[in-house]
Formats: structure tokens, C-alpha cells, sequence
């Protein structure tokens, strides 16, 4: 060890001196010591840079220890972190490998910046893992996984793209204008796709959209992304968290408006606009706010062929329909964008070169494709209005308060000059000057208030009628739904935001909850085409009906608020009814009924027909709703319905209201008739219905709801007239004539619209009941017919809904009586496949709960069993029917038994008699028989027997046979 | 200031040689430093990345404020301050090296983690290690040289608070330097001999 002090001493001398001679120098001073030498030699080597080395160590610690750049290296989870990849406000993104025994996968993992994880970037960050978790597509790139680092800080990890930005990507491999527009439209997908999942990027750039090597597109960032339908309001966010990039945002987001799907189209206009020239559509010059204003909302994209020649003007009206700056005059979805390009690919004329030829072309175009964007846009801006209303109420009544304010000021004033003893004359003149100027300002803003809230109520009548138009004039369009949702969230952010204003007085009440079941409807109307949303829907209605009770117990008199009233509750009866608490929503409309019969008894002059039907139309409601399981108290409710709309009909003859609601009480009548068994009565009141929808067809023919109401009932009563697999009057002839009816209307129905897939479906069953009535002596050739074209048309919608038993059923039945037909006709070997058929489509639906497809399957089961012992099969047959005996058995084990349960045995046993009395085992069909008709007689319902008066005088013959001793 | 006095205090008595000061303005520098960082790391910054060094000073101000004219004090509160920088950031270094080698595990974790490969410690845990190497044969140069990159203190400041010729100061630094420049070389090419064993 040398002496520190010695070496310290040397390194001095030697450090400064000139290379040459510093070797010297050592030479001399170490020459005998050789340790001692290559000591300060080395120490004056690592004097060139010293500090360098520690200042970097302290450096990278510090930023390690103030930045995310500690993560580099680091695992998280089973993910090693590479390198950077990308950085944004709150967040960076890295490269990742997946480093577990199974995967050797590299990903990115997009994490908080640290110190960066406030409630509201870790709250966006989860919700852009969400939105990430609901898109699922080959050129999005993909959520893998998630969780948070030992420090809490959260992390998801994607799919990582190695590709180049579309613009790069064009460029470096020189695609020509086809291939480009081919890769578009492969992008315009991936959007249309995240839109129909609610979905708006906000943020589409090239630099957000990635084209691997393989060509594939794939979109990133979704960082900034909204989801129409969530609870993330973009309010809550502060502007920094809502950013856009100023050459690809569109006019609504630089100036703060709503968003839309349309956003995405104009930066996809932006976008292909570069993909075409190659150079950005709104180049902006600076970041000032009027730079970007000035270029992005007032100033016109050009026509791309202006820059460059050889851009086809189809391209060029493309890229300007694409950026139009108003989003309803813009491709109302991604997939419209993509089909004009596909169109001018493939020399088809083009959507954005009609629009071109005026603004009257446009108009047309939009009315015929009013569709998401532009409804949401009428919306929103009457909604708009309403938000400025609101305003001028606030303000109107802050300046009421203070005028009040100041004229008690003067008062007291003027009390305290008084009570002072001081009457100069002037001070008490200023006083009541200050006073009487209060005064005046509080009448003022008295009268402003009044035409503040005025306004209000006018608006938001408007809006809510507007409302509805928009909504249903979308509502059939594909790809709407978002658009809807958007109507139905912005319209309840701006109630609520009523509801939080002073001065509710009654009328508004009124018109709130007006305005609430409106929405309530779009949401979930349990009778129509709504967002099936029935939870909100329900939440909805509760909050109208809570803000009209304050106003109604003060007037419960008041016809408009009764009639409010029973809207509200009697949507709330069918929604709970419907979400399975039946028992609730009977209550619900059972307690109405008073309502609506003070109602009818209303002397208002505003209270016409309207005031008087509410009561007999909730008791065709409730005549259905007991039907199942009360048809006693269903009959009930239908004959007072039909006594209060015949007693209506004396008072107005004709008025088709009326009608309708009779026909529709008629048929429930009939039906609850049918179900305690009384079949001439059930007929009795299906003539009657069918009566009234027959007249109220004639004097309005364009009525479809009519039609298919009658075209039901002649169904409905073809059945009870003579279809064997149900109870019935046994009058096949006449339900011939019936169920031809019944076909005939139906095939108007579907022929009106192939693809409603709802009139395929009726039309199928239709053919059925006219196929399955006994086909008389030469029919059964017709009947097999009928029944082939019913399975044709029930078949298709059988596979488009797997998880549905009722298609199923439906089209089980078709196959037992083409088997039947086929039987008949000698074609033994396609009747045995029918039957194999049939039990194979509802096999897998087979379950106690629902007995009409148990009742379906043991009925062909039995049948096949009968053809099996029929054709010397004894084997299949004895199988079969012993199955199928079991398979009731194992349905109905629980007592008491229900009477389809026992009706089920029953027929099982009949079966299992007949087939073995068929292959000659007499005691055995002998002891069935018996049985069989032992269940039989336990049967209830004398209705339910009707069906198989043969089968079970088949059993009782078996008992009488001469064969059996 | 009131909470400038008792550190005003403490900075005096540090000035004046008694060596228990030291204890007592230590943990309320590493506390603010603490806090500091804390506070930088909520903020989002951009393009500008803060340094250990400028985080000393700030602290600094916070601490003591401009009412202590006196520059001996700042000095002295500096030394402090880089000892515990130095504590810090040594602490920080060493809490994710364990977490590198599985000792901090994340919380989240689908399957077990494995192992990670033998790491290199990172170069500050080697900067300190030979540091603390030099305060066995040296303990003034390491000093000095915590003062110059642990609170960026120039040579008069370092000179002001050890009551030291400036020319000493630089001269020694010098020394320091070297030495552990070379002691860190020295380090690397043993533990790459190490690697290359195994």
C-alpha cells in the first residue's frame, strides 16, 4: 500500500504538466517503485473525466426518482419494460416483452406518468382501459391485460403495432391512388367499428393510425376516445384532458360542441385528404386558438385535385363531403364513407357527386337519410336552447332577489331617517327615491322571470315533441343507436339541471314529467321499439312521477295531471310486469283504475274521448297481464273493459278508438274463455273481435297494426276451430276457411317488407295453423305444401336466434305434421327423418319450465313411436313410447302435478298403450290403458282434454279390445 | 419566518463547530427535500426534467428563506442538504434494485413472477459504494465530493462550510475525482468478470 499523502502529492505535481513531461517526471519519482507508479499513472488517466461518470450517476438517479424513467428495466407483473415509446399529458407508453415460461410476446404497456395520478387521470385512464376492453377487431389494436404497479399506480398492457404511420406508410411503399383508397376503406372499417360499439376516437391522425408490414391498419390511442353511452362526462374533464390535434379536428372541436360520430368522419376527411396529395388538409400556421379557429372552422378544405392532377373529381367530393364543417351535412356513418368510396372504385356514382349538384339535392338526400348525426344535432342544438332559458331564469331571478334586497335597504332607511327625528326633507326624499327604484327593478325582474320560465316550458315542449320525431324518424336507421343514447343522456342532463332551479311551481311539474316519460319511452317502451334500456327507463318514469306527486295531491282533481299520472304509472305497471314482478305491476294498474275513473268522470273542458278510454284500456292491460295465471279474473277485467267501450260507442258510434279497444278486449275475452275451457264462448268473442278490427281495416286500410291484430285473431280462431294439437271445436272445415284468412293477410304483411323478419315469422306460423287443421280427403298434398313453405320460412330464423326455444318450437311442429302428411302419403322413410327432425331442433330446449316444447317433443316422440309400431319396427316403437314415458315422468315428479304435466303422462301412457297393443302385447297395453286413463280423469280443465278426444277414446277401446282378455 | 427559526438556530450552531446541530438540521432537510420531490413529481412537467441539485436549492429557500442573509449558513445548510440528497437518492436507488430482483413484487400478477436475471446494481448504489470506499481512507474528499454533485456546491461554497482554503478545496475534489473514477472502473471490470463465469 502506498502512502496517500505521497500519492496525493504526486498526482498535484504531475496532473498539470505537459504529457511528455508528466512522463518524465514519474519516471523520476517512481523509479523504484513500480506499485507506486502505476498507481498515480491510473489516477491520472481517470482524471480526464472525472466527475462526468457521478454526475450522470445522480443525474439519472434524481430523474429515476422525479420521472417515469425509473420503469425502464423494471417488471411489472410478468411484463419487462424495454424502452420508451411514447408519451402523452399524463401518461407513457413502453415497450414491454411478456417474459413468462409460455410467451416470449412483445406488448405496450401504457402507464400514469408518476406524481401524475390524480383521481381524474387515473378516472380517464380506467375508462380508456374500458373502452379498449368493449373493442375487439383486427385493426384495432388490442387490450391484452391490466392491473397496477406495488405502488398503486394503474397499467394496461396492448397489443404492440410495428408499423408506420398511414401517411409514412403510403409514401415509403409508393401504394397508387387505388391501393390507398383500398387501405382507407379497411381504416373507414375499424372506425365504423368502433362506433357501432359507441365509440368515438376524437383523435384519428395518421400518427394514431399504425400499417404494420403486412399492410394491416391498426388504430391506437384511444386515450382521448368517448363512449357515448358512458358515465364519463366530458364536463367533468379539464381542457387539457380533452385535447385534439388542430390539423385533423373539426369545427365542433375546436369551438367546444358536442361531439359526435361525425368527428371522426372530418378528421378521416382530414386524412384522406393527405393520403391523396400528400400533404395535411388544414396546415395550421401557429398554435394561437384564432389561428386554429380561422383554419379549422372558416376556411373551406380544398379540392385535393387542385393540388394535385389526376385526382378524379369523385375523390375530390368525397374528401369534401367527408369535411364539410357542418357534421350533419357530413357521411353520416363510417360505413357510408367507406361504400362511396368503395362505389367510385368500382365506377359507380357517387353519394358526395349528387350532393354536389345543389343544396336542394342535399336536402333531399338528407330526408331520406336522416340518419345518427344529424338527429343528434337538431337535438342537441333544441336542447341548447333550453341551457340558455334555463340561464335567463337564473338570472332573471337573481335579479329579483336583488331588487328585493335593495328595497328592504331602503326601507330601513327610510324607517331609521323617521325613527332618528331627523326630517330633513332630503334625506327622506333620497330614500324614498332608492325605494321606489327597488320597487320598479323587482317588478322588473319579476316580469323577466315570468317570460324566462315561459320560455322554458315552451322549449322543452318543443324539444321533448322533437325529440320523439328525431328519435323515431332514426330509430329504424342501422347504426343509429348511439346517436339515441346520445338524445336520451343529453335530454336528462338538462332536466336535471332544471329540476335544480328555484320556482317549481305546478305546471312545470306538469311538463317535466311529461318530459320524462318521453324519455322514459325512448329508453324502454315495453310496447315498442326503444334502446331496450328498461332499467333507466324505469328510473326515469320514477323521477317524473316524483316530481309531478307534489303538484298532483294538491289537484287531484286536475284532468292533467290525472292523465299524467296514469301515463307514468301505468308505463311503470308494464315495465315491472315485464321485468318479472308481475305481482307488482298488476298492483301498479289495479291502483290506477280509480284514477281513470275520475278521470272519465272529469267535467274539463280540455278532457275529450281521451280523459274517457284510459280506464277500459287498463283493464284490457290487465286482462292480459292475469291471463296466465288468474284467466277467471282476466274474463273479469275484459267484460268491464267491453261494457265501458260499449257504453263509449253509444255516446260516439264509430269512432275507430274505440273499436280498436273493443277488438283488442274481445280477443282477450276469447282468450281467457279458451283457457277455462269454454270454447263456444271463446269463439263467440273472437267473432266479435274479429268484427271490429274487419271494420276498422275497411274505413283505413294503410293501418298495418290493424292487419296484423286481425290477422291474429283469424289464427287465433283458426286454432280453437279445429288445429288437433290444441283445444278446439273440432270444425275443420270451418277453420279451413279461417286460417286461409289467415294466410292471405300475411302474406300482404310480408310481401310489404321482405326483410321483416317478424312477418317471415308470421307468415310461417299462419301457414302452419292452416297446414295442421285435418287436411280433409285430398289435402294432404296442399297441407304438406303449406307446411314445407312454413318451414322454410321459420327455419332461417330458428338459426339466426340458437338461444330461442319459441322459433323452435314452432318449427318442431311444422316437422311432426310434415312427418304426419308424409305418413299419410306413403313416403315412409322422409316421415321417420320429419320426426327425427322435429325432436332434434327443440331437443336441446327440452325443460320442465316450459312446457309447450316438453309437450312438443313427447307429442313427435309419439308419433314416431306409433309409426315405429305401425311399421313392424317393435323394437323403436317400444323404445320410444317407453322414453317417452319416462321423459314425462321426469317432467312431472312434483305434486301437485300441473294439468299439462298430467296431460302429458296421460297421453304418454295412451301411447305406450296403443303401441303396445299394436305389436300384439295385450295385458301390457291393457294395465296403460288403465293408467292412462286414470290420469286422464284427473285433468281439471275439461277444455285441455278436447285435443285428444280421439287419443283417449283410443285408450278406452284398448280396454274393450276383443284381443285383450 | 417563524419555522425558519429553530433551523436558523441549528445552522449557527453548526457554523460554530457543534457537531450535534448536524443531527438536528438533518432530518428536517431530508424531510423537505422529501416533500419536495413529492411535489415535483405531482407536477406535470414537460420538457424541463429538475435536478437533484436544483431541488437542494429550492429546498433551501423553503427552509431558511432570504430573511438569512448570511452566507456561512447556506453553506453550511447545504452540506446538510447533500448528505441527504445523497440519502435519498441512494434509499430510492436501493428500494428499486429490490424491486428489480423480485423483492418489491407487483401487486398485480396473473402468474407467479419469475426471477429476473442478475442485474447490474445501478450506477449510483456503484457511485456510492465507492464513496463510501473513499470515506474509509478520506472522509473530508468524500465529503467534498458529496457537496459538489449531491447539492452542486462550488468549491467556495464547500470551502465556506469546511473552513477550507478554496485552492484546497479544488486540488482535493481533483484527487477525489479521480480516485473514484478509477475505484468505479475498477468495479465495472471486476463484475463483468463475474458475468463472464457465470
Amino acid at each position: 500500500m502506498n502512502d496517500w499523502q505521497q500519492v496525493q502529492q504526486l498526482f498535484l505535481e504531475a496532473v498539470d504538466l505537459p504529457l511528455e513531461e508528466r512522463t518524465r517526471f514519474l519516471e523520476r519519482c517512481c523509479a523504484n517503485n513500480p506499485e507506486l507508479l502505476g498507481d498515480i499513472e491510473s489516477l491520472l488517466e481517470a482524471d480526464s473525466d472525472s466527475g462526468e461518470s457521478i454526475e450522470m450517476a445522480v443525474q439519472s438517479e434524481g430523474v429515476s426518482l422525479l420521472d417515469n424513467h425509473v420503469l425502464i428495466g423494471e417488471r411489472l407483473g410478468m411484463y419487462r419494460i424495454v424502452r420508451e415509446i411514447g408519451r402523452g399529458g399524463m401518461g407513457s407508453v413502453y415497450l414491454a416483452l411478456r417474459d413468462d415460461q409460455e410467451y416470449h410476446k412483445e406488448v405496450a404497456l401504457k402507464i400514469v406518468k408518476r406524481g401524475m395520478d390524480t383521481a381524474e387521470v387515473l378516472e380517464r385512464f380506467r375508462y380508456e382501459r374500458q373502452i379498449l376492453a368493449n373493442l375487439d377487431h383486427p385493426y384495432i389494436a388490442r387490450l391484452f391485460d391490466g392491473g397496477s404497479t406495488a405502488d398503486a399506480v394503474p397499467f394496461f398492457v396492448m397489443e404492440y403495432i410495428e408499423g408506420k404511420p398511414v401517411s409514412v406508410f403510403c409514401r415509403e411503399n409508393g401504394l397508387d391512388l387505388r391501393a390507398r383508397c383500398e387501405l382507407f376503406i379497411r381504416i373507414l372499417e375499424a372506425v365504423a367499428y368502433a362506433h357501432r360499439s359507441l365509440v368515438v376516437h376524437r383523435d384519428l391522425k395518421p400518427a394514431n393510425i399504425l400499417i404494420t408490414a403486412e399492410g394491416t391498419p391498426k388504430l391506437l390511442d384511444f386515450g382521448v376516445a368517448k363512449l357515448l353511452s358512458g358515465d364519463m362526462d366530458d364536463r367533468t374533464l379539464t381542457p387539457n384532458l380533452r385535447p385534439f390535434t388542430p390539423g385533423y379536428a373539426s369545427p365542433e372541436q375546436v369551438r367546444g360542441l358536442p361531439i359526435t360520430t361525425s368527428t371522426d368522419i372530418y378528421s378521416l376527411g382530414a386524412i384522406l385528404y393527405e393520403l391523396l396529395i400528400g400533404k395535411p388538409a388544414q396546415p395550421i400556421e401557429s398554435n394561437s386558438p384564432s389561428e386554429i379557429e380561422r383554419v379549422v372552422c372558416d376556411t373551406e378544405v380544398p379540392r385535393p385535385s387542385l393540388s394535385l392532377h389526376g385526382i378524379p373529381s369523385d375523390l375530390d367530393n368525397i374528401v369534401l363531403m367527408a369535411t364539410r364543417k357542418q357534421p350533419d351535412r357530413r357521411y353520416q356513418s363510417a360505413v357510408q364513407f367507406a361504400e362511396d368510396i368503395r362505389r367510385h372504385l368500382d365506377g359507380r356514382p357517387v353519394i358526395a357527386r349528387q350532393d354536389s349538384l345543389g343544396y336542394r339535392a342535399s336536402k333531399f338526400i338528407l330526408r331520406n337519410r336522416l340518419q345518427a348525426a344529424a338527429a343528434s344535432v337538431v337535438a342537441t342544438s333544441l336542447i341548447a336552447g333550453l341551457g340558455i332559458s334555463l340561464v335567463q331564469t337564473h338570472r332573471a331571478n337573481a335579479a329579483r332577489a336583488n331588487a328585493e334586497a335593495e328595497r328592504q335597504i331602503a326601507l330601513q332607511q327610510t324607517s331609521r331617517a323617521e325613527a332618528a327625528g331627523r326630517s330633513e326633507l332630503q334625506q327622506k326624499m333620497v330614500a324614498d327615491q332608492q325605494r321606489l327604484l327597488a320597487s320598479a327593478q323587482r317588478d322588473e325582474a319579476e316580469q323577466q322571470r315570468a317570460i324566462a320560465e315561459q320560455r322554458v316550458k315552451e322549449i322543452l315542449d318543443l324539444a321533448g315533441s322533437a325529440l320523439f320525431d328525431v328519435h323515431d324518424a332514426i330509430a329504424k336507421l342501422p347504426g343509429s343507436l348511439s346517436a339515441r343514447r346520445t338524445i336520451v343522456k343529453t335530454a336528462l342532463q338538462y332536466l336535471e339541471g332544471l329540476e335544480k332551479q328555484a320556482g317549481m311551481d305546478d305546471s312545470m311539474r306538469q311538463v317535466l314529467c311529461a318530459a320524462y316519460y318521453k324519455i322514459a319511452m325512448i329508453q324502454g317502451d315495453p310496447q315498442g321499439a326503444s334502446l331496450q334500456d328498461f332499467q333507466s327507463a324505469e328510473t326515469s318514469l320514477l323521477k317524473g312521477e316524483s316530481l309531478l306527486m307534489p303538484a298532483y295531491n294538491r289537484n287531484p282533481n286536475d284532468a292533467t295531471l290525472m292523465m299524467r299520472l296514469i301515463e307514468t304509472r301505468a308505463s311503470l305497471a308494464e315495465l315491472r310486469y315485464r321485468s318479472g314482478r308481475r305481482n307488482e305491476g298488476i298492483k301498479t294498474y289495479l291502483d290506477l283504475i280509480p284514477v281513470a275513473h275520475r278521470l272519465s268522470l272529469s267535467l274539463d273542458k280540455g278532457c275529450h274521448l281521451e280523459c274517457k278510454t284510459q280506464e277500459p284500456a287498463l283493464e284490457n292491460s290487465l286482462t292480459y297481464e292475469v291471463m296466465a295465471s288468474d284467466p277467471e279474473q282476466a274474463l273479469n277485467h275484459a267484460n268491464r273493459g267491453i261494457t265501458l267501450e260499449h257504453t263509449l260507442l253509444a255516446q260516439n258510434p264509430n269512432e275507430p278508438v274505440l273499436i280498436q279497444g273493443l277488438g283488442s278486449l274481445m280477443a282477450g275475452g276469447a282468450g281467457a274463455y279458451r283457457m277455462l275451457g269454454d270454447l263456444e264462448k271463446a269463439g263467440e268473442y273472437y267473432r266479435a273481435s274479429i268484427a271490429a278490427r274487419e271494420e276498422l281495416l275497411r274505413k283505413d286500410p294503410s293501418n298495418n297494426l290493424v292487419r296484423r291484430s286481425l290477422m291474429i285473431n283469424y289464427g287465433n280462431y283458426t286454432t280453437l276451430l279445429g288445429n288437433p294439437w290444441s283445444p278446439n271445436l273440432g270444425r275443420p272445415a270451418e277453420a279451413r276457411i279461417y286460417g286461409a284468412k289467415c294466410v292471405a293477410l300475411a302474406r300482404e304483411i310480408a310481401a310489404a317488407d321482405p326483410n321483416d323478419v317478424t312477418a317471415r315469422h308470421d307468415l310461417g306460423m299462419s301457414l302452419n295453423r292452416l297446414a295442421t287443421i285435418d287436411p280433409g280427403p285430398n289435402g294432404t298434398a296442399e297441407s304438406l305444401a303449406q307446411l314445407e313453405e312454413s318451414s322454410s320460412l321459420i327455419e332461417p330464423i330458428v338459426k339466426a336466434n340458437p338461444q330461442s326455444a319459441e322459433p323452435a318450437d314452432q318449427l318442431a311442429l311444422d316437422l311432426e305434421y310434415e312427418g304426419h302428411r308424409l305418413e299419410s302419403l306413403g313416403r315412409k322413410a322422409d316421415a321417420e327423418a320429419a320426426y327425427l327432425k322435429s325432436m332434434a331442433v327443440i331437443q336441446s330446449f327440452m325443460d320442465a319450465r316450459n312446457s309447450t316444447v316438453l309437450s312438443q317433443y313427447l307429442a313427435t316422440e309419439q308419433s314416431l313411436a306409433l309409426f315405429h309400431a305401425v311399421n313392424g319396427d317393435k323394437t323403436s316403437a317400444l323404445n320410444l313410447a317407453n322414453h317417452s314415458l319416462s321423459a314425462a315422468e321426469s317432467y312431472s315428479d312434483q305434486s301437485p302435478r300441473t294439468d299439462i304435466q298430467t296431460l302429458n303422462l296421460a297421453k304418454a301412457w295412451s301411447t305406450l298403450g296403443v303401441v303396445q297393443s299394436k305389436l300384439g302385447m295385450a295385458e301390457e297395453a291393457r294395465q296403460s290403458a288403465v293408467k292412462a286413463l286414470q290420469l286422464w280423469d284427473e285433468i281439471k280443465k275439461p277444455g285441455l282434454l278436447l285435443p285428444f278426444r280421439q287419443t283417449v277414446a283410443d285408450t278406452q277401446a284398448l280396454l274393450n279390445s276383443p284381443h285383450i282378455q | 419566518m417563524q419555522a425558519s427559526e429553530p433551523i436558523t438556530l441549528a445552522l449557527q450552531g453548526l457554523a460554530k463547530g457543534d457537531s450535534s446541530a448536524f443531527d438536528k438540521v438533518m432530518p428536517m432537510v431530508y424531510a423537505e427535500l422529501r416533500n419536495l420531490a413529492g411535489y415535483y413529481l405531482r407536477q406535470e412537467r414537460k420538457e424541463h426534467t429538475l435536478q437533484p441539485t436544483a431541488l437542494v436549492h429550492e429546498a433551501y429557500f423553503r427552509l431558511v428563506g432570504q430573511a438569512q442573509p448570511e452566507y456561512q449558513n447556506r453553506s453550511h445548510f447545504m452540506g446538510v442538504a447533500a448528505h441527504a440528497m445523497r440519502q435519498i437518492l441512494i434509499d430510492h436507488a436501493r428500494t428499486r434494485n429490490a424491486a428489480k430482483r423480485g423483492g418489491g413484487q407487483a401487486v398485480f400478477s396473473i402468474d407467479e413472477c419469475m426471477d429476473a436475471p442478475l442485474e447490474r446494481p445501478s450506477a449510483l448504489i456503484q457511485v456510492d459504494d465507492a464513496l463510501q470506499a473513499l470515506e474509509i481512507q478520506d472522509p473530508r474528499k468524500a465529503q467534498l465530493v458529496e457537496m459538489r454533485f449531491f447539492a452542486g456546491m462550488t468549491a467556495e461554497e464547500s470551502a465556506e462550510a469546511l473552513g477550507l482554503p478554496v485552492q484546497k478545496v479544488r486540488a482535493e475534489l481533483r484527487i477525489a475525482q479521480a480516485w473514484l473514477k478509477r475505484e468505479l472502473d475498477n468495479r465495472n471490470k471486476s463484475q463483468t468478470q463475474v458475468e463472464n463465469q457465470a
